[in-house]
């Protein structure tokens, strides 16, 4: 079976983001998973999220040393010029760096149309209500700035056009779990990263291609969502590839390290699944198509897999422990970003839950490099050993 | 007003949960008691007692509650409020911050995360505070406030009522905020078996109000040069009892009783500090509460602060007509909420009403809302020509305290003081 | 007036004594665990040098990190207060004072009176200090004075990606084991720390002329760099190492002119 390149889905990437993306009208900053990218889209806008380079230290001295480095890494960019292309940025209130980081670019950069899209951490029926509003002021915000006018239909077919980005990696994570030795880890990695950065029509495409030369043709035809947001397909196979190498559960928050999954993989584990920002929860819940768009969104927004800024905590434990049974995992390595509030909190939660179910944990938080250290492949290795 | 010595005695003679809180609490009593003959410092301690008593021998129902929780809120329900974050630093100033941060990063808390919350898991998880009924808390100002009451209600198996408060404070923010106060109320009162009395928050927001007044007129004595009340002082004490009494009888006399003496001192010319030079405003919630250097080497050359940012009265009187909108309200009208400028402008008003010299940031380890604009506020009023110190150190835990590096930092800022 | 400035460093104390602005002699020795013997010896080899006694001296000013245990000096003030008007003295166009020690490093801002606007510190960790240096020459089998001139024949770029000392330096080792270059290793490392230095000079304004302090100041490649990346004109003294000392014995002359 030929797989495509990891090299030529990074390649597309850079071209697009050193040149392509510099050229249209229209770009929209984002970074938590939270943004409802349909919007932008259904005024025609290009939202693109913001996964830099790692960062200059420069951000030290704006924000503090201790800070989030995938925020510090955006701060120290945005300072030194690198997103003057953006046309607008729109900022998910998810947690106190964010908050600090809207200061310091509103102080430090100068990206034309800025908006702080207010998040609730609850799901109850006064949250959606106040979230709904939160998205009717975004549209607002953005009609009155780019002289748009929102239309429902666009939004339902930006709603669609998402929807069928989020069964495509379904797709993918399904093909890469039948032939793990073969579809490595970074692959899929590197398409859901070009699922946020390149616009969705060309991801589609992308992934069909990439799906189809995986397996034989087959209609690749989305199944219609109901109103309720049934849970992901993802997880139906529950083939083991192979009965010797330990089966890995990825949770966390930002992983761009392209080096993370191929040592895992050297060490003859398997990356099963994720819960990542930059992975399964791109993907995991799939918006309804056959409501208005809007109560769609809000009903998205309450159902899908909690982030741990949210209170209910036991939902997001129960979703963790799922995988687990779902993927026969043998060990969970949570991989966050240091300084995390959320995830730091959330940690002796899920600690304890995996202790009671006798499946071994390793928690790493690191910055936001994209290189391995040696002292870190030392405690992977470590851990894999353990499990073996 | 009520009889220390009673409550010490009624505590100590009652057995408590386990000998660690006995021994915790008679600590209390003997490190405390001989402080301070001032009226309001015995208010304080008093008061302090009063809820330890009520919360272990359980004589009302205990509500977990957060500091940004106006506790007029909890008053009115008849409960009593366990406010976690101020006893877990009152742990700190009796020097058990580091045996009780261990324990809660035996629980899992990273040492990144904010001491506070550490101490409190550690307290918590050790049994040393009592067991709520229920949690009620905000979640401002920080991501850790929510976390942590939300991991605590869990490790009890009570419920976590959560106050979720916007980043924006429009009309749409306010609906969000008094609606959840509304659900909040309904559903304690259906986990504590009880019955809501509108006219009883009525009241406590009534003797709230006077408490404000006082609480005014005592910001207003402080404009005084030189300074009549050390910073020192009220970033134990007054900050606490304005977290925890409000609304109450003894919220009431304490401000009373802090009013009476700072005009006494003024009227008899007993400064803060002798010989006062510089007047420093001390930003940040906190100060360290563990044995440390920095006040008195301040002191020594004639530093004092004469203000600090978590005294300061951001909310207006409470409209007793909407009381629910009232509290909402007052939750919204936090400083640190929204947009930084919104503390800055505050710091400038502080700046100008006291006379201000330089600030000095106080950069809580693990603390991301505070910290993160500590560069932004420095920049601006460097650029006005006053002298900003950011000074990273941690509140309860003093492994985060390097004395030679403290005590470098403050002594060029004083020189930076002294020369201009 | 004589007067006499005395910077106790954890790794290396200073004595230098003045008269009426004029610098008489001064010394330099390691700090080493017996910190009155060593200020003893180095205050009488610079007294010896300036054919005084010790009586000839009219006022003591005490700096460094082990100014506090000292009670031969009148007064003590800070290294960053000392290291300022040290620089001023010599430089009057300084606004900007980088001073990178063997254990810690600073950035000030001075008016132009030069007096002390604001400072920024790094004194809790190696990296950004001349002991990153000392580790690094150690890993790489080079004397200190050589790691600045090799380095700056380096024709590519490796970049050290770890901030922490101890974790660069095993950076470092699989960096040679793979075959690279010593000089060019040797390029990431002086832009490492010169980032660092960066970083914390963004916290202050960036205007006037930039002076380099303390014992890195040495090094030809770190001074290259902050060359390339501030658009400030950098001065090096000839002794960078003494220019804590020389501004606390100004202190002490101004103290004494005003007695």
């Amino acid at each position: 079976m030929k797989t495509w390149n990891v090299s030529e889905i990074e390649q597309q990437l850079e071209d697009y983001l050193h040149t392509e993306v510099h050229k249209i009208d229209g770009v929209i900053g984002w970074f938590c998973i939270d943004f409802p990218e349909e919007i932008p889209i259904s005024f025609g806008l290009t939202p693109l999220r913001l996964m830099p380079p790692p960062g200059a230290i420069i951000a030290d001295s704006l924000l503090d040393t201790n800070f989030c480095p995938y925020i510090k890494a955006n701060l120290s960019h945005a300072y030194a010029g690198d997103y003057s292309f953006l046309d607008g940025l729109v900022l998910a209130n998810t947690c106190d760096g964010m908050r600090r980081l809207f200061d310091g670019w509103k102080k430090f950069a100068r990206t034309p149309f800025r908006h702080l899209f207010d998040l609730p951490r609850l799901t109850t029926e006064v949250s959606k209500e106040f979230y709904r509003r939160n998205v009717l002021k975004l549209i607002a915000h953005m009609e009155d700035f780019f002289s748009l006018k929102m239309e429902e239909q666009k939004l339902s077919e930006a709603i669609r056009l998402t929807n069928r980005t989020r069964f495509l990696l379904r797709e993918l994570y399904k093909i890469y779990n039948e032939h793990p030795g073969s579809v490595g880890y970074r692959l899929v990695q590197q398409c859901c990263r070009a699922s946020a950065i390149l616009p969705k029509t060309r991801v589609n495409k992308l992934l069909e291609e990439l799906i189809t030369r995986c397996r034989p043709p087959r209609a690749l035809r989305t199944p219609a969502r109901k109103c309720r947001g049934d849970a992901s397909e993802a997880g139906q196979n529950n083939k083991r590839g192979d009965s010797v190498r330990p089966r890995i559960l990825l949770i966390g928050n930002i992983l761009e390290n392209s080096e993370i999954a191929p040592f895992i993989e050297s060490c003859e584990a398997q990356i099963s699944y994720d819960d990542l920002c930059t992975g399964s929860r791109l993907f995991h819940d799939s918006i309804a198509e056959d409501c208005p768009p809007l109560d769609a969104l809000c009903e998205h927004f309450a159902n899908k897999v909690p982030c741990p800024r949210m209170k209910d905590v036991d939902r997001r434990l129960n979703h963790v422990m799922n995988l687990v049974k779902e993927y026969k995992i043998d060990g969970v390595i949570s991989y966050t970003q240091k300084f995390c509030d959320p995830y730091l909190y959330d940690i002796p939660l899920i600690k304890a839950s995996l202790k009671r179910a006798l499946v071994p944990f390793l928690s790493i938080e690191t910055d936001y490099s994209q290189r391995i250290s040696g002292q870190l492949k030392t405690r992977i290795k470590a851990f894999l050993e353990m499990i073996q | 007003m009520l009889d220390l010595n009673k409550i010490v005695s009624e505590l100590v003679r009652k057995s408590l949960h386990s000998d660690s809180i006995l021994s915790l609490t008679a600590q209390i009593g003997r490190h405390l008691l001989y402080r301070n003959d001032r009226l309001s410092f015995k208010i304080w301690i008093g008061h302090l007692f009063a809820i330890l008593r009520d919360s272990m021998l359980k004589k009302k129902a205990v509500v977990w509650t957060s500091i940004f929780i106006p506790s007029e809120l909890i008053y009115a329900m008849g409960c009593v409020p366990f406010h976690a974050e101020v006893f877990a630093l009152v742990a700190a100033y009796l020097n058990v911050g580091p045996e009780m941060i261990h324990a809660g990063e035996q629980e899992g808390y990273s040492s990144d995360l904010c001491s506070c919350y550490r101490c409190a898991a550690g307290l918590g998880s050790g049994s040393f505070f009592p067991v709520p009924d229920l949690i009620i808390s905000s979640s401002h100002l920080c991501d850790g406030s929510t976390a942590f009451f939300r991991n605590m209600a869990k490790y009890y198996g009570v419920p976590h009522l959560l106050v979720d408060v916007p980043y924006g404070n429009d009309k749409n923010a306010e609906d969000y905020v008094s609606r959840q106060i509304k659900d909040i109320i309904l559903q304690a009162e259906e986990v504590l078996s009880f019955k809501f009395d509108i006219d009883k928050l009525r009241d406590v927001l009534t003797i709230s109000n006077e408490t404000r007044k006082y609480y005014e007129r005592f910001n207003r004595l402080r404009e005084h040069v030189p300074a009549p009340f050390p910073g020192s002082r009220a970033l134990t004490y007054v900050s606490g009892m304005m977290f925890i009494s409000m609304g109450t009888h003894e919220g009431y006399s304490f401000s009373k009783a802090l009013c009476r003496e700072v005009e006494a001192d003024i009227a008899n010319s007993r400064p803060a500090i002798p010989d006062e030079k510089h007047r420093i405003l001390w930003l940040h919630q906190v100060k360290p509460y563990y044995k440390n250097s920095i006040f008195t080497d301040l002191k020594d050359r004639g530093a004092v602060i004469a203000a600090e940012e978590i005294t300061y009265i951001y909310w207006s009187p409470y409209d007793l007509r909407c009381p629910i909108e009232a509290l909402a309200g007052r939750m919204m009208e936090n400083i640190n909420l929204g947009p930084i400028e919104r503390r800055l402008n505050a710091v400038r008003d502080m700046v100008s009403r006291y006379k201000i010299d330089g600030i000095i940031h106080f950069s809580q380890w693990g603390c991301r809302q505070s910290s993160g604009g500590a560069y932004i506020l420095r920049r601006s009023f460097i650029e006005e020509g006053i002298p900003f110190l950011v000074l990273h150190g941690d509140c309860a835990d003093p492994a985060n305290y390097a004395e030679g590096q403290t005590k470098t930092r403050i002594q060029a800022f004083l020189e930076i003081l002294e020369s201009t | 007036m004589i007067t006499a400035g005395i910077d106790i460093g954890s790794l290396s104390t200073e004595a230098l004594i003045m008269q009426d602005g004029r610098i008489l002699s001064y010394a330099i020795a390691k700090t080493g665990p017996k910190v009155k013997t060593v200020v003893k010896e180095v205050l009488d080899e610079t007294l010896h040098m300036a054919s005084l006694s010790s009586g000839g001296i009219d006022y003591v000013v005490a700096t460094g990190y082990g100014r506090v245990a000292l009670d031969i000096a009148d007064r003590t003030v800070t290294e960053i207060t000392c290291h300022a008007t040290g620089a001023y003295h010599l430089f009057p166009e300084t606004r900007l004072v980088i001073d990178i020690g063997g254990q810690d490093s600073k950035v000030i801002q001075l008016d132009s009176r030069g007096k002390v606007v604001d400072f920024v510190m790094n004194d809790k960790c190696a990296a950004g200090t001349g002991r990153f240096l000392e580790v690094m020459a150690d890993a790489l089998d080079l004397g200190i004075a050589e790691i600045g001139p090799l380095s700056l024949r380096s024709r590519k770029k490796v970049p050290i990606s770890s901030t922490c000392t101890v974790f660069a330096e095993s950076e470092v080792i699989s960096l040679i084991a793979e075959g690279c270059e010593r000089r060019d290793i040797l390029r990431g490392l002086h832009e490492a720390i010169a980032n660092r230095i960066i970083g914390m000079a963004s916290k202050l304004m960036w205007t006037g002329q930039v002076t380099m302090t303390g014992g890195v100041a040495k090094n030809t490649a770190i001074a290259h760099i902050l060359r390339k990346k501030i658009p400030l004109p950098l001065n090096i003294p000839e002794e960078p190492q003494i220019v804590g000392a020389l501004g606390a014995a100004l202190v002490a002359q101004k103290a004494v002119a005003t007695i």
